[in-house]
């Protein structure tokens, strides 16, 4: 589960980080965002990425956990970058599904561990 | 930094990586394979069951030796993980007097060795296959070539590889700005380009590390001075590093020896949890016995595990010496390149990860000979260093994935008696290798792009199938009822890889070269395009 969880923070990281570029937002939201917005969105997803990371190490330890977040942030970039040409919305909406889910296991999990 | 300097990297980054591509596209494919090693040995011994507790195992194989060699000089237990459905043993009989004493080496003498199931420890006898090991050997050390030159060779071709990652990242300018960008819409070239950058930026950090962590793996090999300059040889530096146990005088008091199990779980609880690997066990059955229990590396970093030596009645003894920075160092190094710690999920994120590395060095091929093309003084008469360049693409590309197949095929279709049936599985590979690259050079591109990936993936797909009628046992279906996840996930990754070896050859017979669009300058070089 929590390594689920990594997986889908981690996509949802880069689609904050990949709709704060201003040359993918038209294909992947069909407008511009605002500065703020733009940068909101883009700390957004910088704290995804970090959370994937704080799931790795809850998983794994900081050593193997290190190893599998590189991995794991490698391979949701690469789904969304081949996605996108294809299925823009669905990309970037499937990132907010992702932050939501993500986020709510990793919670879980860590409700479960403070148990 | 200025243009020029940029320029001479994408020179470099072009010329390194395509001088030795080929080889390092074989390299990458069955490095990706390999970590799934264990499972593609258990593809090809149909005759093997199905992964055991090792405490079973260790039974079992104990049991074994005291039956066939209660007086051996010693014993050499390498247990299963949880990967794995076998055993191996095999023991070294006390010489005869006069006699030479035998080197200790594995494999050379067949009559001393067996293969235990994990589960049963009755002996199995699988067919003769290399299984997966030849994919690991191969890319480290190529194959038909003595064992030295071939790392050699792996090694100067995982140099290139290091020098193109480094230029290639100085050569790519718009690395942040373009880190999203795929546009396969757009012109060859570009999405070529764009394909080639994604799988290499974004598993970048991938690519970095199997490419610097494979070299270290051998760096004693390419650089033996630091080990010169401390040790009077190379058996003295292994000795300090790999410590052996002294060797023990057989007393003739006859002792039981303790059960293995038992010393297992001694050995597990010294280690805080962790797992065995090997045992080896000296002068069995005497009162001088002693227990070595190397550790597995399956739940550390390092690769290097550390032993741990038991006497004849199960009392820790001695441990191996906690090994120095150095050391440590160039375990985890060794340990993050193998990935023997990964648990499944992370094991996929490796081959996944693995498999973007051999897109980006086709990509790379690829890009090469299409934004080269439209630069020829020609582009319908090319010269002979450009066809051949594409040939040899395609024979590769197609060919590599095809070969691999193609040994798995040798493993069912051989027949199981056949003398020296292994060689002739791996000389399958490279039959078929090498008949896609003459097939590639007798056909138009195009032709031979479609042709050669739809044989690979159909060769990919089928083998399911193949498997299933030529060992009804290991049928998908049979495997499900088993239980065996291994092989049930094996067969539908194949069938994966065959699909998208087939999506590969379907975008090949899409594909339309543009027109060659009119130019007053002349066209910009690869990097100036990267950048």
């Amino acid at each position: 589960m929590i390594h689920l969880a990594m997986l889908l923070l981690a996509y949802a990281g880069f689609v904050g980080i990949c709709v704060s570029m201003a040359k993918h937002q038209p294909e992947l939201l069909g407008r511009k965002l605002e500065p703020l917005r733009q940068r909101q969105v883009r700390w957004g997803g910088a704290a995804a990425l970090a959370a994937a990371y704080a799931c790795a190490v809850l998983a794994d330890g900081w050593k193997f956990g290190s190893v599998e977040w590189c991995g794991a942030i490698s391979l949701a970039a690469l789904t969304l970058t081949l996605a996108a040409p294809y299925r823009p919305r669905q990309a970037a909406q499937a990132g907010a599904g992702a932050a939501l889910v993500g986020a709510m296991l990793l919670a879980s999990a860590l409700l479960l561990s403070i148990k | 930094m200025n243009g020029s300097f940029r320029q001479s990297m994408a020179w470099l980054h072009t010329w390194s990586g395509l001088l030795v591509g080929w080889v390092l596209l074989a390299m990458f494919l069955t490095g990706t394979a390999t970590y799934f090693r264990p499972e593609i040995t258990r593809w090809m011994e149909p005759e093997t069951g199905m992964p055991a507790d090792y405490h079973i195992a260790a039974a079992g194989a104990a049991a074994y030796l005291s039956k066939v060699a209660p007086d051996a000089k010693s014993w050499s237990i390498t247990l299963p993980d949880e990967r794995q459905a076998t055993a191996s043993v095999f023991w070294q009989p006390q010489p005869k007097p006069g006699e030479e004493e035998r080197p200790r080496r594995r494999g050379r003498n067949r009559d001393t060795q067996a293969t235990l199931d994990a589960a049963t420890g009755d002996v199995v006898k699988p067919r003769e296959t290399r299984g997966g090991e030849f994919f690991y050997r191969f890319h480290f050390q190529m194959h038909y070539l003595p064992v030295i030159w071939g790392r050699w060779f792996a090694g100067l071709c995982a140099m290139f590889m290091l020098v193109a990652i480094v230029s290639g990242v100085i050569t790519h300018k718009r690395i942040f700005k373009d880190f999203f960008t795929f546009r396969p819409t757009k012109a060859a070239q570009r999405s070529w380009l764009d394909a080639h950058n994604m799988t290499a930026v974004l598993a970048l950090p991938f690519h970095a590390m199997i490419t610097y962590t494979g070299l270290v793996t051998l760096m004693a090999l390419y650089m033996p001075w630091g080990v010169l300059a401390n040790y009077s040889s190379d058996d003295a530096y292994f000795k300090a590093v790999f410590p052996r146990a002294e060797e023990i005088e057989r007393s003739g008091v006859a002792a039981p020896l303790a059960p293995l199990p038992k010393v297992i779980d001694e050995a597990s609880k010294a280690w805080g949890g962790g797992r065995p690997w090997i045992i080896n066990v000296s002068n069995p059955g005497d009162a001088t016995a002693r227990i070595e229990v190397t550790r597995h590396s399956g739940d550390k970093l390092s690769y290097r595990g550390g032993s741990l030596t038991f006497d004849a009645s199960g009392k820790l003894l001695t441990r191996s010496p906690e090994a120095g920075p150095a050391n440590v160092t160039g375990g985890a190094m060794y340990g993050i390149h193998m990935g023997r710690f990964a648990e499944p999920v992370l094991r996929w994120v490796y081959f996944l990860c693995s498999l973007a590395g051999c897109a980006m060095v086709a990509t790379g091929l690829v890009l090469w000979s299409v934004s080269r093309r439209q630069k020829l003084p020609d582009p319908e008469r090319p010269h002979f260093g450009f066809r051949l360049v594409e040939k040899l693409n395609i024979g590769t590309i197609a060919g590599v994935p095809a070969g691999m197949a193609a040994m798995l095929w040798a493993n069912r279709l051989l027949p199981v008696e056949m003398a020296s049936r292994s060689p002739w599985e791996v000389h399958s590979m490279f039959i078929l290798w090498g008949g896609m690259i003459l097939y590639a050079c007798l056909r138009p591109n195009k032709k031979a792009w479609m042709e050669t990936l739809g044989l690979a993936a159909f060769m990919v797909a089928a083998l399911p199938i193949v498997s299933a009628v030529t060992t009804p046992e290991r049928n998908i279906f049979a495997n499900a009822m088993r239980g065996d996840g291994a092989m049930v996930a094996f067969d539908l990754t194949l069938v994966a890889l065959g699909a998208l070896l087939a999506f590969c050859g379907w975008k090949a017979a899409r594909y339309k070269p543009v027109a060659k669009p009119k130019r007053k300058a002349p066209a910009p070089t690869v990097a100036t395009e990267a950048a």
